[in-house]
């Protein structure tokens, strides 16, 4: 490096410099350390949310004390009863907030796609959720490891990415995997129990449980929906639908309604008796209907009537039975897809959208009924969801993560924000 | 930058499909397609820069000639003169470098989205297809190999490859110079070190399908430009050779130089003979004091200063008269 130059041109030496290795060096440890310094880009979806409370006929949820909020590597309970710094609310006493009193994060960074799935069990509540970070966790919010997951509770090395909602039956908690195939671990300790991989892509949505034909249902990336055998994970049949699947299917009667990533909700009949290669039984697929835009969400279905949204932004209305359309709906002042699931209250259909608003929608006509105000600071993508007379949400916005909109009205109640690794802190040491 | 990505999306899984489902053929052949588009914008540059070149040992003479700051403004004037006279425009090289650098934003964007494997990424594609139907491809599938096209190499294999290929086309590209006390020269040395490496970084947690299109891309590029003749094999093992810097100063342009001085003479005679007389007249020795360098060599040096040239056609009036 401190070499000279000499140079000889027309009688005259010029002598070059000594290059200086000290220019380069410095500048390479800049940019190491500016590169270590700098925040690493961590993967991120949207919070997911889950209610512990009765799912009644007409849509809404009823006797709800916790919310569950799982939101990059974080998971949180809200305490409906409580006001942001833990008074107990009066009934028809307002306030702008809701209490958090539990608090977690996850190992290493492990950032969470799905929304937790509960376990009740004698000794209190058991929440699991996957990471992105090849991980699933278990938290017990009510025991004595409050603020991290449970240490004798851990999925086996091997275990993917994951980005789908867990699913319990019995002592079995069905995880799928964001790159392939899913696994069913025991919920006692974790240990893997049975595994299928015969999925090309990932499994991005949670599965759903047939109990009488003891059959799990689930779409994946790879355009397949596939039927297993709940204990052994075995397959016993998959159709190729066209398109990927990324949200659960709504089973109904023995028809399993899926929505695929190439605009269409296709009905599947799940007792029919093929005679068909189990590899591609298309002869269970019953009917198409081909909406605007990407489906990423599960129908809800009310009175033979299926509604969901599409990522076009639009909410479809169609006849369960025939998939004839029965109105389609848009809000051209306020674009944005409908990634969540819509809910069918009184009358009303419930679609919130990435253009910041929830809208409710008359469920015979598609009239609009109203647009929930003031507008939230980043997109909706979350599921909404009716608790009594309140409708929830949750949004890409940290300061404004969960929000609380009237039934009746549209109007925002109140809204609880990401909790801090203060709050955490603070709520581990918390008296119970 | 959507209305590039947008349209480079839809190309990119056009090719995917036509390439039997390969993602890692789709890059490449995408990455192939888009140098080739661009190849016209390249060749510009390269002809420009070789202009620069080519007139550098004058502009150092120059430098030498106009040293420190008081003379900076008579310096700025007379590398002026001196591209006006050389029929050289110094933004031409910048020029297609600006045209293609939202290309290669676009092509880069685009690779990006279609590697998405996050539900978020995933969601912000369906947005930017301008052909719906195309959904029915995704998610494509990116598994190469050892990789999964949407991850960073686990083995690092690609990083290497990403260091090792753009130190390549960097050492293989850089221009001979005329000086090396020049600090831009310097600059150019570091960055020959100091990209690879930083480039490198980046593909340990990029995507390894980006990492992918980096390498194909400086492959490409070291093609393109061994096949325009431009490439510096010998500074592979050692330092760029420096070009003399005074081998041009008394008047003698470099070779390249006076062949297209020749060229344009043969082309437009009468304006190249004023040139000529214009370029003649520099070389003579300037009057004591014009360059005002206090230089013991200042005679010797064309003297480009507007008021050296003006005074000369002065005088050739006065002697008509």
């Amino acid at each position: 490096m401190c070499m000279r130059l000499i140079l000889n041109a027309r009688n005259r030496t010029v002598t070059a410099p000594r290059r200086k290795p000290f220019g380069a060096a410095l500048l390479l440890i800049g940019l190491l350390l500016l590169t270590s310094c700098t925040a690493i880009v961590l993967p991120e979806s949207w919070a997911g949310l889950t209610v512990d409370g009765t799912l009644t006929e007409d849509g809404r949820y009823t006797d709800v004390q916790y919310l569950y909020v799982a939101y990059r590597d974080v998971i949180f309970r809200i305490d409906l009863t409580r006001d942001g710094i833990g008074r107990t609310l009066e009934a028809n006493q307002r306030s702008t907030d809701r209490y958090v009193d539990w608090a977690a994060r996850a190992n290493n960074n492990g950032q969470m796609f799905a929304a937790p799935t509960l376990e009740k069990r004698p000794e209190g509540v058991r929440v699991y959720v996957g990471s992105y970070n090849h991980a699933v966790y278990a938290f017990a919010p009510d025991s004595g490891q409050r603020n991290v997951p449970l240490a004798n509770w851990a999925a086996p090395i091997g275990t993917e990415k994951v980005i789908a909602d867990a699913l319990i039956n019995g002592n079995l908690l069905y995880v799928g995997q964001g790159d392939k195939g899913i696994k069913a671990f025991s919920t006692e300790s974790g240990a893997l129990v049975a595994s299928f991989e015969e999925t090309t892509f990932g499994v991005w949505a949670a599965p759903v449980l047939d109990a009488d034909r003891n059959t799990l249902y689930f779409g994946a990336m790879d355009r397949y929906v596939y039927a297993l055998d709940a204990e052994t994970l075995a397959l016993r049949w998959r159709v190729e639908v066209g398109g990927a699947v990324a949200a659960t299917p709504l089973l109904h009667d023995g028809i399993l309604y899926v929505g695929t990533l190439t605009s269409e909700l296709i009905a599947l009949d799940t007792k029919l008796d093929s005679r068909m290669a189990i590899n591609n039984q298309s002869e269970r697929i019953l009917r198409r209907y081909k909406a605007e835009g990407w489906l990423w969400s599960t129908p809800t279905l009310v009175n033979g009537t299926l509604y969901f949204g599409d990522l076009k932004g639009y909410v479809h209305a169609i006849d369960a039975e025939t998939f004839n359309p029965r109105w389609k709906a848009s809000d051209a002042e306020r674009p944005g897809g409908i990634r969540g699931k819509v809910a069918v209250v009184e009358g009303r259909v419930i679609a919130a959208s990435e253009g910041r608003h929830l809208r409710a929608y008359n469920a015979e006509s598609g009239a609009v009924v109203w647009t929930s105000s003031p507008a939230e600071l980043e997109r909706i993508l979350g599921d909404v969801v009716v608790v009594d007379e309140t409708v929830i949400v949750t949004t890409k916005s940290e300061d404004r993560l969960v929000v609380a909109y009237d039934l009746l009205s549209g109007g925002r109640l109140w809204s609880v924000r990401k909790p801090s690794q203060d709050d955490i802190n603070r709520l581990a040491q918390a008296p119970r | 930058m959507d209305f590039l990505t947008n349209p480079f999306i839809v190309v990119m899984l056009g090719l995917y499909n036509l390439l039997g489902e390969s993602l890692v053929l789709a890059i490449i052949v995408f990455t192939i397609l888009s140098r080739v588009i661009t190849y016209p914008l390249t060749r510009q540059q390269l002809k420009s820069s070789k202009r620069m070149q080519e007139v550098a040992p004058k502009l150092q003479a120059l430098r030498e000639q106009y040293k420190g700051p008081q003379n900076r403004e008579a310096l700025a004037q007379a590398q002026m003169q001196l591209y006006r006279e050389e029929g050289i425009n110094p933004l031409a090289g910048c020029l297609p470098l600006l045209i293609q650098m939202p290309i290669l934003f676009g092509l880069y964007g685009a690779i990006y989205a279609t590697l998405g494997t996050t539900p978020l990424q995933f969601l912000d594609v369906q947005h930017r297809l301008l052909i719906p139907d195309l959904s029915a491809m995704l998610p494509l599938k990116n598994q190469f190999l050892w990789l999964n096209l949407g991850q960073p190499d686990p083995l690092f294999i690609l990083p290497v490859l990403v260091v090792v290929s753009t130190w390549l086309q960097s050492k293989l590209m850089m221009p001979p110079t005329t000086d090396p006390k020049d600090p831009s020269a310097a600059v150019a040395r570091n960055m020959t070190t100091i990209m690879p490496l930083m480039v490198g970084l980046f593909s340990l947690s990029f995507a390894s399908g980006l990492s992918i299109y980096w390498v194909a891309s400086n492959i490409v590029g070291i093609i393109q430009y061994a096949m325009l003749g431009k490439i510096e094999w010998r500074n592979l093992f050692s330092s760029p050779k420096p070009v003399p810097a005074v081998a041009a100063p008394k008047g003698s342009p470099t070779p390249a130089l006076e062949e297209r001085r020749r060229e344009k003479e043969a082309a437009a005679p009468a304006t190249a003979s004023k040139k000529r007389k214009l370029s003649e007249s520099m070389e003579r020795p300037a009057p004591l004091g014009a360059g005002g360098s206090g230089n013991p060599r200042s005679h010797s040096r064309p003297d480009l200063s507007r008021k050296s040239t003006q005074a000369k056609p002065n005088k050739a009036r006065k002697a008509k008269k």
